[in-house]
């Protein structure tokens, strides 16, 4: 038994080279990943650095006055729950908005369906500072900016592209059998909807959720354009701290704000698939 | 076209869909206007708030091309242009290159691959900002890589200037922008049956051919899709060479500043439209130029 | 005319398993050998190795008196045609053919010659300019012998070509190998489970357990005299009988089960009076008994428990005894019903004996919680 599993594996893995391709491979790797990981081992030790300059490699000792910094003089915890106000807000207009026009898409006759899907991924496509002008202007006639829900609008034009299009992908593969054994059984449509299309489209919902939270939570152009002092959100602060000249606390806000990113990073590994995340998660 | 090229690349196909409900076009129609009317009202309205800004007078009404003559006819304005699509298409051939020798080690499931490929998600889910202050403390004057530099190679004279250079800009944007290239060229890689390179092998193709006319023409379709992500991601940087750019600035920087510090808000219009179509005319071409692999038929 | 092909003493491991054990065979000019076993017996891994793809942990492979086991594939001038048919999907099925040409330096005019010339070989004329995908299993797997036949290689490897096609497909296929081979003459290296496969197209076949090869040998040999009891066990389906040896003569052994005696003939593996046995009986040398036994048949008792009808004949399985069913193939002119006690006589000719010792896992891997 054990022979066939490893004769099998042996199957798919090619040949890997001698010594000397070895040694590039592997040096190629371990570039690779200082290259990936360096710039979070220097915002953490910045962050607790204390006495760092003239050419040393560790700081000449350690502080947690940084992290001190940023809680109380730049009210992390206020940005914070701006931040977190602004993403729940995101999701839930993104879903609201998002979920019909993707059943629809996904599972109904829509005969402009392909420009109507360009239309919708458009926004995904031309760079945000491009509309970001004219939605500044559109928010001040409005009075929309320097609103939680505003910020959270202008978010949702990035996020509600992809809702579209992860929820009418699992919409369209969602089996026609099961829906119509539901049906046959006797469930009206809203039980229907509980016990079978909710479970079935969980995956996508998940993924719905979870990245429209990641666009929101990191997105900088347009909150750039549309936040004020009562908006203010963790990307904002970050980039104004640096803009200031305070690495050190930029460092400190950047932890915090690396937590969520991590645990979603874990989240996700597990559940979706990598491809998925290619709807374009990241705010420019 | 581009557009429709990225659809494709997500949805996995058109014609997916069913039309197997009924309740009529009512229906139909009354669930899709919310995504619509939404996207009307906060996307292509500001885009016409823009253009018409882009089109206005400085002082007063009617209409006028004053801007655009002016980005048009100067040379600092093509340059800016030139070095945003430099950078663009700069970062995507360096993810493109790290990208292909990636995927080709990780396709073997060498011990730790999980980890790896976790590593290459790593930069899409953290914020910009975050990765580039990091970046921005590494490669400092007196950041890790110089101490090691200065170390490595005692001949050298001075600390080696990266931050806000256009190298320093590549490496950022690399690290930000790669991974879209990364995954989907692994998953393109890892998609092509071993036996195929076998065949080409025992056929008589020396490694490197096998990679030239087996392995890249099959993995190119993967390659694409992920570099035209790259391509339009490093194209509309923004917050990036907005902190890390020093006196580089590519558009969406000079856009920003002519707009918010200057408050010239017809040029930064004008700017922003001609930024808007030099996208989509760099995707067109990318997509139209890049459809046939490298070496792909023989014959 | 010396080997072609030669393995010698090939070992290869996976960790503790070793999947290749000591292996040799030699195949000889325009040969075709046989790899048989079921699946994990170390025949796809010899493949590989000859391949190259694989590197022996000991031994050598010699390819028409080159040394070849430290040669890269792609300089061991040899041809695969492989299970899954591995065309280049984004290649015309010209361009899949010319490719050994291509890589070997043919100019164009001559590769598409000779390109189309192979697939005129295999009977897919006009065929040159589709994609692999446009054409069914059996059209690619043809593409694939084209591939591997063009550039005339040294030796042709066969990787379960068949195992991917539908039933009368590969009857098909299997001809168009043996006419080619015919035609052709190429060495080649063949490897399979399909034992009607091996026994219709092989020159020899070596049957393959465990990384080891239990026997070597042409086609009949092989079925009518197996040396252990796995190689009669693993070809022609016979009907078994585990018991005790009684007696032992010059050229019979008589082996008792239940009350039973069965006569084989003796030979290498044979068992000692007193040993425990089993006995394989080849379905072909049971009859139904009519009259007499004559002097080199042994008679058994067996009832009629299940029919089934097969359309040219009908199946019996009859029960010898609680724990041992055989099965019988007849002609209709004979009738049995379910529950009739019939005398069996079967042919000492077809029954082979062997030693259940130490290695009483050889080939009674079904039978043995049986006996238990």
């Amino acid at each position: 038994m054990t022979a066939v599993a490893v004769a099998a594996g042996a199957r798919i893995r090619p040949r890997v080279g001698p010594g000397l391709s070895r040694l590039i491979t592997y040096t190629f790797l371990l570039a690779f990943v200082l290259y990936v990981l360096s710039p979070f081992l220097a915002i953490l030790v910045t962050s607790i650095a204390q006495d760092w300059f003239g050419g040393r490699i560790l700081p000449g000792s350690l502080t947690l006055r940084w992290f001190d910094w940023a809680f109380n003089v730049t009210n992390l915890p206020g940005v914070m729950a701006n931040s977190f106000i602004i993403a729940g807000l995101t999701i839930a207009i993104s879903l609201v908005i998002g979920i019909p026009t993707a059943w629809a898409l996904g599972r109904r006759h829509v005969r402009a369906r392909n420009v109507l899907m360009t239309l919708i991924l458009l926004p995904k496509t031309v760079p945000p500072i491009t509309f970001a002008l004219g939605l500044s202007r559109e928010f001040y006639s409005f009075d929309l900016v320097d609103t939680h829900l505003g910020v959270a609008l202008a978010h949702t034009t990035l996020a509600l592209p992809f809702v579209v299009l992860i929820m009418s992908a699992t919409f369209a593969g969602l089996d026609e059998r099961v829906l119509e054994a539901g049906r046959v059984c006797g469930g009206n449509w809203f039980r229907n909807l509980v016990h079978l299309v909710l479970p079935m489209a969980m995956p996508g919902l998940m993924a719905s959720v979870l990245f429209t939270f990641v666009t929101s939570f990191n997105e900088f152009t347009l909150t750039l354009v549309t936040y004020g002092p009562d908006t203010l959100t963790l990307t904002v602060q970050t980039y104004l701290a640096i803009g200031d000249g305070f690495l050190e606390v930029a460092s400190a806000i950047s932890v915090v704000l690396l937590v969520p990113s991590v645990i979603l990073l874990l989240l996700i590994q597990r559940q979706i698939r990598p491809e998925n995340i290619l709807g374009g998660v990241k705010g420019l | 076209m581009a557009v429709q090229f990225l659809r494709r690349l997500r949805s996995g196909g058109p014609g997916t869909s069913s039309a197997r409900h009924p309740g009529g076009r009512a229906v139909t129609a009354a669930l899709l206007v919310p995504a619509i009317a939404f996207l009307a009202l906060f996307f292509f309205y500001p885009i016409l708030i823009t253009f018409g800004t882009s089109i206005t007078p400085a002082n007063g009404t009617g209409v006028t091309l004053e801007e655009y003559l002016t980005i048009l006819s100067s040379p600092k304005d093509w340059g800016v242009i030139a070095l945003t699509l430099g950078l663009a298409v700069g970062t995507t051939v360096i993810s493109v290159l790290l990208a292909v020798p990636l995927a080709l080690i990780l396709r073997r499931r060498i011990r730790g691959h999980r980890a790896l490929r976790l590593l290459v998600l790593a930069p899409l889910m953290i914020l910009a900002l975050v990765s580039a202050l990091g970046l921005l403390i590494l490669w400092d004057r007196n950041g890790w890589l110089n101490l090691l530099f200065s170390r490595l190679l005692p001949f050298s004279d001075g600390p080696l200037q990266i931050d806000y250079t256009i190298p320093g800009l590549l490496i950022f944007y690399t690290w930000l922008y790669s991974p879209f290239t990364i995954l989907t060229t692994l998953s393109a890689v890892e998609g092509i049956d071993p036996n195929v390179e076998e065949a080409a092998r025992v056929s008589g193709a020396a490694p490197w051919r096998v990679f030239r006319s087996v392995t890249l023409p099959l993995a190119w379709p993967g390659i694409r899709a992920g570099s035209v992500l790259t391509f339009l991601l490093a194209f509309g940087a923004f917050s990036v060479p907005l902190i890390a750019g020093g006196n580089h600035r590519p558009l969406p920087v000079l856009i920003y500043t002519e707009a918010a510090v200057f408050q010239n808000f017809e040029r930064g219009s004008a700017l922003a439209m001609v930024m808007a179509v030099v996208a989509l005319a760099a995707i067109a071409l990318y997509t139209r130029f890049s459809s046939k692999p490298v070496r792909g038929s023989a014959g | 005319m010396g080997a072609m092909i030669e393995l010698v003493d090939v070992v290869k491991r996976y960790g503790d398993v070793v999947a290749c054990n000591r292996l040799n065979l030699a195949v000889d000019q325009g040969e075709l050998v046989t790899l048989l076993g079921a699946s994990g017996c170390g025949k796809t891994t010899a493949l590989r190795c000859i391949t190259g793809s694989l590197r022996p942990d000991g031994g050598r492979i010699i390819i028409d008196g080159r040394d070849v086991t430290d040669v890269p594939t792609h300089k061991r001038n040899i041809g695969v045609v492989f299970q899954n048919f591995a065309l280049f999907p984004h290649l015309t099925v010209v361009d899949n053919v010319g490719y050994p040409l291509r890589v070997r330096g043919v100019r164009s005019a001559e590769r598409r010659e000779r390109a189309i010339e192979a697939l005129r070989l295999v009977r897919l004329d006009g065929l040159g300019g589709r994609f692999p995908r446009e054409l069914s299993g059996g059209q690619q797997q043809r593409v694939g012998l084209a591939r591997a036949i063009v550039y005339e290689p040294t030796v042709i490897l066969f990787d379960e070509p068949l195992s991917n096609l539908d039933a009368k497909l590969r009857l098909e296929m299997r001809e168009e190998i043996a006419s080619l081979k015919d035609r052709l003459g190429f060495t080649s290296i063949y490897v399979t489970h399909d034992q009607e496969e091996a026994l219709s197209l092989s020159d020899r076949i070596a049957v393959m357990k465990d990384g080891v090869v239990h026997q070597v040998g042409r086609p009949t040999e092989i079925y009518g005299a197996p040396k252990t009891a796995f190689v009669a066990e693993f070809l022609g389906n016979p009907n078994r009988l585990t018991g005790v040896c009684v007696e032992r003569t010059e050229d019979q052994v008589v082996v008792e089960a239940d009350g039973q005696r069965i006569a084989a003939i003796a030979e290498s593996d044979t068992p000692k009076v007193g040993e425990r046995a089993v006995v394989y009986v080849r379905p072909e040398s049971v009859r139904i008994r009519n009259g007499t036994a004559s002097a080199d048949e042994s008679t058994l008792r067996a009832t009629v428990v299940r029919s089934a009808f097969l359309g040219d004949s009908t199946e019996y399985i009859l029960s010898l005894s609680d724990s041992v069913s055989w099965h019988l193939r007849l002609e209709h002119t004979t009738r049995l019903t379910v529950g009739e006690a019939v005398d069996l006589s079967a042919l000492r000719a077809g029954c082979r004996a062997f030693a259940l010792g130490e290695s009483a896992d050889d080939g009674t891997h079904r039978g043995a919680s049986a006996e238990a």
